[in-house]
């Protein structure tokens, strides 16, 4: 069964002054109707460019793309722009990280919705408006008919988050992609936005990519989760599996040096020495060997093939399957005994 | 010059006897002495009004060359018109300096370091020796105003109200709360970075409520800020070392040479690179600014640090490595710390005991293990149970958690009684008239202000508590 989209090996590179900065290296994954694939990953991970460039939003003069996105048939990566144009926005939706900073700060919001809508529709004006109501409503904002012709300030982050939402699904899109959708927001807001694109998404079957760095917020909505690291996909499995049993290092990594409410207070977080690497001048063999506590030498040398360890479970690490499952079976039992 | 040749021909004119230069220069030179007088009386507000007294007095040439050269067309009621508009022109001036000035350093709102302590009754604070901080009743409304120059005021947001709060030395205090709760503003208050409407701070064993800025001075070595965004801490124009060795150069501590060592040593101490004290800051990433900013607020060796949300911008395994040294410092030197983070994993992590604040109040105060297994109020169930977990077992822990719902209501016109009663799954008509003390409810060093705090039950339903190992 074909995915609802499907992304191969996908290459994107920028050719800047200082070198070229290769920041997708080989991403694949696919998601499916009313299905979540969560993205994780830290800054410089390709988790945003990789989302950008699936809603052709890379296309650069100096940018190379290469690799295949598949959308219901069709390669978005060859796609003419004025065919792209089609797509973006109405079949596949995006919704980004500050609110403030994403929506035209000198238009009511009311007016930005209709604007979404009259891009991709022939409807009238008032047919819009309505429609635009309809979908405030819809994300849970109170006195819709009043808020319509608010303007981006006159909201708190969370109603502009929701706006922002209700301004990218009302034109019901196959595919929702959220970057960092809820960092900027307090933590009971955050359950909110969380719970809002959970119904929706059990409403309309939407497919959702959440780009995320809190694996907190992967745990509550993630169906499959994808782990990104300098560009490339190094893990991806289900929820289930990923927080039962994972298989990479920069994954337990990440796990150890989050402080936990539902574990005791550890003395010190364990945390990943080093930095995140440069994306022009990228560590050879395994991206990850500088900081991993696991390295061994086949890790300078070659870079890992992104392979099945389990059904459903791909790792790109050179540590033996084993070994692996069997420290990642030891990490979780730290957090559930 | 052409000053030099009006101020003469001044000279000549008043020699000359022309009326209206006799009006104009007796009258301009009372307005200006009021307004020094006045100016002297503001204690402190010196530079602005010296500021304006030197332009006003350079206006007044000029202006009277331009009437001198305009009056020489002899048209009727020039004469008056243009003996009118100078004087009138300088009391428009002070009066938009003194609105400036004074309407808004009333309402506390002082940017000129103003003492307007004691608006409020006076509090009594009883220190203990042990205590570091000690803060009673400490309030802090800030002015909404509209209008520039002839401004009014609409109202007042209530950004910290009636906080009463002891941190003991050595001790790390994390301030937990939503946006808009207080708690960048209530640190800010204890330090004096901001003046409070109300209240008393009491810092080491002194009063400092209405010290001037000169005698908080060289207290100021024992108070340093870490802040949130390491992009925009740090000047960009001034290599780290230099700006890690600010506060030594401010405070006059040590020759060129010994603070440059200690820079070197305190570099080392956070993780970078003592070689590197002539980079520019955007040859750093994130994590190594904020490791920057770590080192300027230790360099003087403080005995308060206030840590205004330092890892929220960071990357989780860089925010790790950040906690960890900020631990470690803390061991080594013994200093008490703030910590201000709007994220409550985080904050248990560091802190010896937790405030929660809501809307400019404390809602409840106890260590963390406390506080996380089992909370009293039902804004810290809220927060606990919204926090999502990292975990397989998110699911569940989803299903029970406690939804606020809508938004947090307006500090300009905060709810009546308990401020949490319009979003509280448990209030009653009592929540709504009187509002509850913060005082000792539940576990030991646990404080709650609360009518109706949560009970085991309600804990157990709707909150994943740390399993004890």
């Amino acid at each position: 069964m074909a995915s609802l989209l499907e992304i191969r090996d996908l290459h994107v590179h920028f050719k800047t002054r200082d070198g070229v900065v290769r920041a997708v290296e080989g991403a694949r994954f696919s998601v499916e109707h009313g299905r979540t694939l969560g993205i994780v990953g830290e800054s410089g991970s390709g988790k945003s460019v990789t989302a950008l460039t699936v809603m052709g939003l890379t296309r650069f003069p100096n940018a190379t793309i290469t690799g295949s996105i598949d959308f219901d048939g069709t390669d978005l990566v060859t796609l003419p722009d004025n065919q792209m144009r089609s797509v973006r926005g109405q079949r596949i939706a995006m919704i980004f990280q500050d609110p403030l900073s994403s929506l035209h700060p000198l238009y009511k919001v009311g007016w930005q919705i209709v604007e979404a809508i009259q891009t991709h529709e022939d409807v009238s004006k008032d047919v819009a408006r309505t429609r635009a109501i309809e979908a405030l409503h819809e994300v849970g904002i109170p006195s819709p008919e009043k808020r319509i012709d608010s303007y981006p300030h006159e909201l708190s982050g969370g109603m502009r988050q929701r706006v922002m939402i209700a301004m990218a699904l009302v034109l019901k899109p196959d595919v929702l992609i959220a970057d960092e959708p809820t960092t900027a927001l307090d933590v009971t807001v955050q359950a909110q936005i969380l719970d809002l694109i959970r119904k929706l998404k059990d409403d309309y079957q939407t497919a959702i990519v959440m780009i995320t760095h809190d694996l907190g917020v992967i745990a509550e909505i993630a169906d499959e989760v994808a782990v990104m690291y300098a560009g490339r996909m190094m893990e991806r499995a289900s929820r289930e599996t990923l927080f039962t049993k994972p298989e990479l290092p920069y994954t337990w990594g990440l796990m150890r040096s989050i402080p936990r409410l539902d574990a005791p207070r550890p003395g010190r977080l364990d945390s990943i020495a080093g930095l995140p690497p440069s994306l022009i001048n990228l560590p050879s063999g395994c991206p990850f060997h500088p900081r991993c506590p696991y390295v061994m030498d086949v890790c300078l040398k070659t870079e890992p093939e992104l392979k099945e360890s389990e059904p459903d479970h791909l790792v790109a690490c050179h540590l033996a399957t084993d070994e692996r499952q069997r420290i990642g079976r030891e990490l979780q039992t730290r957090y559930r005994s | 010059m052409t000053a030099w040749k009006v101020l003469s021909s001044i000279k000549g004119r008043i020699n000359r006897s022309d009326y209206w230069l006799k009006a104009i220069l007796p009258l301009g030179g009372i307005v200006l002495g009021t307004f020094l007088v006045l100016g002297a009386l503001g204690q402190g507000k010196t530079a602005l009004y010296v500021a304006g007294v030197v332009a006003l007095v350079c206006l007044v040439p000029f202006l009277a060359a331009t009437i001198k050269r305009l009056h020489d067309r002899d048209h009727p009621g020039w004469h008056l018109a243009l003996t009118l508009i100078p004087v009138f022109g300088q009391l428009f001036a002070i009066w938009v300096v003194a609105d400036v000035g004074f309407l808004k350093g009333t309402l506390g709102n002082n940017r000129f370091g103003e003492d307007p302590g004691g608006t409020f009754s006076e509090v009594a604070v009883e220190t203990s020796p042990d205590a570091l901080i000690t803060v009673g009743g400490l309030t802090k409304y800030f002015a909404l105003t509209r209008g520039v120059l002839l401004s009014h005021e609409l109202g007042q947001v209530h950004a910290v109200d009636d906080v009463s709060l002891e941190v003991k030395r050595g001790e790390t205090l994390g301030l937990v709360g939503e946006t808009g709760c207080g708690k960048s503003t209530l640190a800010r208050l204890v330090t004096r970075l901001i003046e409070p409407t109300g209240g008393r701070i009491v810092f080491d064993g002194k009063d400092i409520t209405n010290w001037s800025r000169r005698q908080l001075r060289p207290l100021r070595r024992d108070m340093q800020i870490i802040l949130q965004d390491p992009y925009s801490a740090l000047n960009p124009r001034r290599p780290v070392g230099a700006i890690i060795g600010e506060p030594l150069r401010i405070h006059k501590l040590g020759s060129k040479a010994e603070r440059r060592a200690h820079v070197r040593e305190v570099m080392e101490m956070v993780g970078l690179n003592p070689e590197h004290y002539n980079r520019y800051p955007y040859e750093f990433s994130g994590g190594q600014r904020q490791r920057i900013g770590v080192a300027r607020a230790i360099v003087t060796k403080p005995k308060l640090i206030l840590a205004d949300e330092p890892v929220s911008a960071l990357d989780v395994s860089i925010q790790a490595q950040v906690l960890n040294l900020l631990e470690d410092l803390r061991d080594e030197m013994g200093v008490t710390l703030l910590f201000i983070a709007h994220d409550l994993s985080v904050v248990r992590h560091v802190s010896d005991r937790i405030a929660v604040m809501y809307l400019g109040k404390i809602v409840e105060l106890a260590p963390p293990e406390t506080l996380c297994s089992h909370p009293k109020h039902p804004y810290t169930g809220a927060l606990l149970s919204a926090v999502p977990v990292a975990s397989a077992d998110a699911e569940e822990a989803r299903s029970r958690r406690i939804i606020l719902h809508g938004d947090p209501p307006s500090p300009v016109d905060p709810p009546s009684g308990c401020r949490f009663h319009t979003r509280c799954p448990k209030a009653q008509e009592i929540c709504s008239q009187v509002e509850p003390p913060l005082e000792a409810k539940g576990l030991p060093e646990q404080f709650a202000a609360c009518h109706f705090p949560l009970t085991e039950e309600e804990i157990e339903r709707a909150i994943l508590r740390p399993r004890e190992s």
